[in-house]
């Protein structure tokens, strides 16, 4: 039973590129985060439907070339507690 | 795996068309990715601590407050019930570290900075919580 997330509508979000890091403007807060990698990614893939964190999991292999021995399950489940603790994300109740 | 397949590992074919996936850095898993900016904090350092934490917060209605800081039906064995009143973000910051929090007992204070460390984005008093965890 994988908790499932949800993160803000796309129309409540405004996204700008930097070279090292993007700035996600969350509109119904009017909080700025400053994100880095894998954050706006982890974003895109629950944007387009992955909720689980084992789902997330694998859209980010699915869709990225990610680092060879990344211990990308535990660096999501990592980033979707912070992502989670600053209002970018929500829980879903089940 | 040969040289090719190698290649094409980073690589996928849809109807003759190759697209290269973007490559993406995972970081450590201790390292934090987010920092927030958040504009209403923007005071001097003295009055972020005289924020407001009502507790219980106005999305409570009715309910105790159990030693872990979860909100429970009234009347519920070993839970508080709630004074109502708002404590500043000082009173909060120093009760996180011991102290009591004016008005109350020690088991009571625990209970209700319990209460504090479990308030969610959107709940009254999470803002200011927040800005109790943020270095100065």
């Amino acid at each position: 039973m994988s908790q499932q997330f949800k993160a803000a509508n796309s129309e409540d979000i405004i996204l700008h590129l930097l070279d090292m890091m993007t700035l996600v403007f969350h509109r119904p807060s009017g909080l700025t985060h400053i994100v880095a990698d894998p954050v706006p990614a982890i974003l895109e893939v629950m944007q387009d439907g992955a909720s689980t964190p084992s789902q997330i999991t694998a859209a980010l292999e699915k869709n990225f070339d990610l680092e060879e021995g990344a211990d990308v399950e535990n660096v999501v489940l990592a980033r979707l507690d912070e992502m989670y603790a600053l209002g970018l994300i929500e829980r879903v109740s089940e | 795996m040969t040289d090719q397949a190698a290649k094409n590992a980073s690589q996928q074919e849809t109807n003759g068309i190759v697209t290269r996936r973007r490559a993406l850095m995972m970081g450590a898993v201790g390292a934090s990715a987010v920092v927030s900016i958040k504009p209403a904090l923007a005071q001097t350092a003295g009055s972020v601590l005289n924020c407001e934490i009502p507790i219980p917060g106005n999305h409570v209605s009715g309910g105790y407050i159990a030693p872990d800081g979860k909100i429970v039906p009234p009347d519920t064995p070993g839970a508080f019930a709630p004074q109502g009143r708002t404590y500043s973000g000082e009173e909060v910051k120093r009760a996180m570290r011991g102290s009591s929090l004016p008005g109350t007992s020690y088991e009571e204070s625990q209970a209700y900075v319990n209460y504090v460390r479990r308030l969610q984005y959107g709940q009254s008093g999470f803002t200011c919580y927040a800005s109790l965890q943020m270095p100065r």
